[in-house]
């Protein structure tokens, strides 16, 4: 008798409701974004400025080769096509500067002519980011480490080549059936290329890249594709979900 | 059981007369394939003292040799001796003895072209279809793979290492299949019908000799469907009905005898390492 009289003290069914959505509330929505770890890339780097501004075309940077691999990011030789700089010339304009070749922050504040002359940004915030991309990679030979917000693991072979034909528009009439795999807003208004599929939305009109959100345990990006959309996709395409056909 | 059949078949015929056992292909594979040599000692292991060593290439038992080359003898004295040299590959069988008994579904038999794939991550190291391939043509990693210091700057972008715990075997060089589709629609064709030698294994280029012919057995431009369908051509263990993929051509009546494992009552047919 005395232990029923205290449950009832404590509210009944009550308290087990608000233990019960509090649990669901920290399990869903809070503890989720704790296993994410939110990545910056190595510099800013506005898509828009060279898309818009300059008129390159995707494919100026990310293009098929002839054996119809994807050279997905472009390499210091093909930013040296318009981000023309000696880097011998800048290395001994900083050993003349009595500067550490490796003090990047000491280089970028030198604001040397050598490397201030080849800046073709306008504004400030655009002219500090290429001044970044110069010092730190372009004079040093060091190729950027940009970070794939689709990184696969290296057992699967990803054939751009493949995908290259899906078109947008087409693939709107069965957006309810992709609805867990593409961000249906990709269907709003279907964009020429088809990069919005998997990739970024938009990316090439953005002046900032988001930071990866990369997972604490796996170290996978939350943007990665996994398993099960590759297979909802080529399931609903009639495509082959044989093992090789992706792995290796 | 029924065969699955496929539209394209990728099989290969090997010319035993025409190997010389240089072992060319077995190397050609182990760099194609990032199989790592075997390194009786472990750099990264500081507590060596209180561990065992790792076993070095002399077990043969232990070493991965997804193409192997085994030395074949008519056992007969001289001037009649004779030796031959059979590359073996993973036969890729029609009917896989190793697919129905893998409990996790880690090797499968269902892609067109009939190559029997090994997905390393979802093995579980039962080590089921070892014990079921009457080929040997699988292989345990007893051991985490170790590169000599620079080695592994020469990894190849074609194939994932495995880690220890996993079975791994031939996969007739499977993303050079992959590449050369690729290239195909690169180029406007018909990523399922290559033409013949624009898909090849890197056993069947680096051959010397060129024994290795490789290509569809069910396409008529491609060459091995001849060679296939030659006189000389048999396949090994036939009578086990698993149908390989993978032909051997000789015009030496003991060496067929022995493909097949013929045991002619004396004991006379036997297989060694090479």
């Amino acid at each position: 008798m005395e232990e029923r009289k205290s449950s009832k003290r404590c509210g009944g069914v009550l308290p087990f409701i608000i233990g019960f959505l509090a649990t669901c509330i920290l399990g869903w929505a809070v503890i989720p974004g704790l296993f994410f770890k939110k990545v910056e890339q190595p510099f800013r780097f506005s898509h828009a400025i060279h898309v818009e501004d300059q008129g390159l075309d995707c494919d100026s940077c990310h293009y098929f080769r002839d054996d119809g691999s994807f050279s997905g990011f472009p390499t210091n030789e093909a930013c040296e096509d318009c981000h023309a700089i000696d880097p011998e010339e800048a290395m001994e304009a900083i050993a003349e500067a009595g500067i550490d070749p490796n003090d990047y922050e000491a280089i970028m504040q030198a604001k040397l002519d050598v490397i201030e002359d080849s800046i073709l940004s306008a504004s400030e915030e655009d002219i500090q980011a290429e001044r970044e991309y110069l010092v730190k990679y372009l004079i040093q030979g060091k190729e950027v480490p940009w970070l794939n917000y689709q990184y696969q693991p290296d057992n699967v072979y990803f054939s751009h080549q493949a995908h290259a034909e899906l078109d947008i528009a087409e693939l709107a009439s069965m957006k309810n059936e992709l609805a867990r795999v593409v961000d249906k807003s990709v269907f709003d208004e279907p964009a020429e290329q088809n990069c919005n599929l998997c990739h970024l939305k938009d990316v090439h009109t953005s002046n900032d890249l988001p930071p990866l959100e990369r997972n604490i345990l796996s170290g996978y990006s939350k943007m990665t594709m996994k398993m099960w959309k590759c297979e909802r996709c080529h399931a609903l395409m009639g495509q082959s979900n044989a093992c090789y056909t992706c792995h290796k | 059981m029924e065969i699955k059949e496929f539209k394209i078949k990728w099989g290969m015929v090997i010319d035993i007369d025409k190997c010389t056992g240089c072992g060319a292909c077995m190397v050609g594979c182990q760099v194609e394939n990032n199989i790592a040599p075997m390194t009786k000692k472990d750099p990264y292991n500081y507590v060596q003292a209180l561990t065992t060593h790792r076993d070095d290439a002399s077990n043969k038992l232990r070493t991965l040799t997804w193409m192997t080359v085994y030395e074949l003898s008519n056992k007969k004295v001289f001037p009649d001796h004779e030796v031959a040299y059979l590359p073996r590959p993973c036969m890729q069988c029609g009917h896989p003895a190793c697919v129905p008994v893998c409990p996790v579904v880690a090797t499968d038999k269902n892609e067109e072209g009939g190559i029997v794939s090994q997905i390393y991550p979802r093995c579980i190291g039962c080590r089921y279809c070892m014990a079921a391939c009457p080929y040997h043509a699988r292989y345990f990693n007893w051991w985490d793979p170790l590169w000599p210091e620079g080695m592994d700057k020469g990894l190849s972008p074609n194939a994932s290492v495995r880690p220890r715990g996993v079975v791994e075997k031939c996969s007739f060089c499977h993303s050079r299949y992959l590449d050369a589709k690729n290239k195909a629609r690169a180029e406007g064709s018909d990523p399922m019908d290559l033409a013949d030698g624009a898909y090849n294994t890197a056993c069947a280029e680096i051959c010397p000799t060129k024994a290795i012919t490789f290509g569809d057995l069910n396409n008529p431009e491609h060459k091995v469907y001849e060679l296939a369908k030659s006189k000389k051509s048999f396949r090994l263990l036939e009578k086990l009905g698993l149908d390989p993929q993978v032909y051997y051509m000789t015009e030496r009546e003991w060496v067929r005898m022995q493909g097949d494992n013929y045991n002619g009552g004396d004991g006379a047919a036997s297989n060694n390492h090479g």
